[in-house]
């Protein structure tokens, strides 16, 4: 398979030996290498440290826009066309905030998904896979010139890897 | 982490300095219990009844929701809040004085609830003076017996590890509490087999004997009004404040124990996030109210909301939104305030008043026309608060605040 800058592709059985290699490369000064895992997890997650995820600002931006959107809508909607309704107010707020409240979580919602898509698109780089990573194995891609290849395969069977290959 | 430092914190963890904290809880206790006693004397004791019954209220919340914080991490199988449970737990040692309080709060009926002098037929036998107080009463046993059930169970294995390095009255106390208890392996499973059953019992009993609280205590006190939302309003703002006062806790023991290596920002996260989370139920559940009131334009409905929202009480009404709603909403929504302790602090003491306010607010107005604040309120509110820190101080001369077991585990495995 191609697509991917060639390096070295190893597979975990154990969380511990996964994340001692990825402290490990971390040391050794990789950065922009993939790991996999079939499930969340924390300890990889701690070792692999990425930074705050700029998603969240997404989320709040759309949260806003959508509670913004939500008042002045009704509001204005009601102001356009004045009915009285119940003998309340014409522009009644109390009633209102249920709109405002389903703006947000939708314009979140939709803010949070786009977010998503876009910043994987923005960061995604190809890296090669396998299959088992999707089922009992964790994996981890480094990227790197066919010299250094042979310090980080050894690095990973060293920290317990099952299976190293080198990819083209 | 060298084996010195670990035995140093094991020691701090199971045997806390708390001799400050009981003799500053006794010395509030006094002062304001007296002030209490004397006001009680003076030309208008219905003002001391009702900040009595208020504190009763608010304290008896904290005690039961940090108690409630417990058994849900339990019966949800959570382990991250492991080195703070026991400042929660800590809330069991208040529930005596609470039940003693209830039943002074007893002797001064006559001053506080309106449908004894002024019968209301309208709620027929619900509300007479037997059948509210029996009832109340039955209600909290029920619930402190659960809660008492449920920390003694979390307790025995800790005590049983400990029981040799502590002698005297302490020993004593740890044989009473351990019972029968000898640390096979099957005693254990048996634990937490019951563990398993007492967590979600605390829960539901939780929800179910406030909600009797609330309506009898609370809500009875404007007889004609009604709201079937009342009783969760009430028990989940307690939540919070169990939330909130473990927080303040957690900074305080974390300093005192010195427990920085097993109390990391993720626990501040954590419970920062909780925080934010029932802040927001908490506006959520008093808007569920408002609407409905609101839509239905009944007098008797409205005129409780109102009352409080405009006129003399306004003001009041917004300090309480601002506290418990809009400034923990803004404050913690950050990771950074969550994580540092000033910032975190900060908002979860402003939340924790915010919710004192808020009990102020629904008492206070259907017994009188205009807010008073004054030395009366504060007092009687400091003899509460020394109250509660003298329970929470003799149960950490008593017990380990943190679980040998937990600092073992945590030091050892190096995640927490």
């Amino acid at each position: 398979m191609s697509g991917h800058p060639g390096g070295v592709l190893g597979a975990f059985r154990q969380i511990d030996a996964a994340t001692d290699a990825v402290r490990e490369l971390k040391e050794m000064g990789y950065e922009d290498f993939t790991v996999y895992s079939p499930v969340p997890n924390h300890e990889i997650e701690l070792a692999v440290g990425h930074k705050v995820s700029p998603v969240r600002m997404w989320t709040l931006l759309g949260g806003l826009a959508g509670v913004t959107t939500g008042f002045w809508m009704s509001l204005w909607m009601s102001y356009d066309w004045p009915l009285v309704v119940g003998g309340k107010p014409i522009g009644s707020v109390i009633p209102y905030v249920v709109i405002a409240f389903e703006l947000t979580v939708l314009f979140g919602a939709i803010a949070t998904l786009a977010g998503v898509v876009f910043h994987s698109w923005r960061t995604a780089k190809p890296a090669a896979f396998d299959g088992r990573f999707t089922d009992d194995m964790i994996g981890i891609f480094v990227p790197c010139r066919p010299d250094r290849r042979n310090a980080v395969k050894s690095l990973m069977e060293s920290s317990g890897a099952a299976e190293v290959r080198l990819e083209a | 982490m060298s084996a010195h430092d670990r035995d140093a914190m094991y020691q701090r963890g199971t045997d806390a300095p708390a001799r400050g904290l009981v003799l500053l809880g006794a010395a509030l206790a006094v002062v304001g219990l007296g002030l209490f006693a004397f006001l009680l004397t003076g030309d208008d004791p219905g003002r001391a009844w009702r900040m009595f019954l208020i504190n009763f209220l608010y304290f008896t919340g904290i005690a039961m929701g940090g108690i409630l914080f417990a058994a849900i991490q339990k019966a949800t199988k959570a382990r991250w809040a492991g080195s703070i449970i026991r400042f929660a737990e800590a809330g069991v040692a208040f529930l005596p004085i609470s039940l003693i309080c209830f039943l002074v709060i007893f002797l001064g009926r006559d001053h506080l609830f309106p449908w004894i002098e002024h019968p209301t037929p309208a709620r027929g036998q619900w509300l007479t003076v037997s059948w509210v107080f029996w009832r109340d009463l039955v209600a909290l046993l029920v619930l402190f017996g659960v809660a008492a059930a449920f920390v003694r169970n979390n307790l025995k294995p800790d005590l049983y590890q400990l029981k040799e390095h502590v002698s005297g009255w302490r020993r004593t106390v740890y044989d009473r509490v351990l019972g029968g208890y000898s640390g096979t392996a099957e005693e254990e499973a048996a634990v937490d087999r019951r563990l398993s059953i007492l967590a979600p019992a605390m829960i539901l009993v939780y929800a179910y004997m406030l909600t009797v609280i609330a309506f009898d205590l609370v809500m009875s006190l404007a007889p004609y009004w009604l709201s079937n939302l009342f009783g969760a309003f009430f028990f989940m703002g307690a939540f919070l404040t169990g939330l909130t006062m473990l927080g303040v806790l957690t900074v305080y023991w974390r300093g005192k124990l010195g427990l920085t290596a097993i109390i990391t920002p993720h626990q501040f996260h954590d419970l920062g996030k909780l925080v934010f989370g029932f802040s927001v139920f908490w506006a959520y559940l008093m808007y569920s109210q408002l609407l409905v009131i609101w839509y239905g334009n009944l007098r008797e409905e409205t005129s409780f909301v109102f009352f409080r929202l405009w006129g003399e009480w306004q003001p009041i009404a917004i300090v309480v939104g601002l506290m418990v709603f809009l400034i923990p909403f803004w404050g913690l929504i950050w990771v950074k305030a969550k994580i540092t302790p000033v910032t975190f602090t900060l908002f979860v003491i402003i939340s924790l008043l915010g919710v004192w306010l808020e009990r102020y607010l629904l008492v206070q107005p259907s017994l009188i026309e205009t807010p008073v604040f004054g030395l009366p309120e504060v007092g009687v509110s400091v003899g509460f608060l020394g109250l509660f820190l003298l329970a929470h101080g003799l149960f950490a001369r008593t017990f380990p605040m943190v679980s040998p077991r937990w600092v073992a585990r945590a030091l050892e495995t190096g995640h927490h």
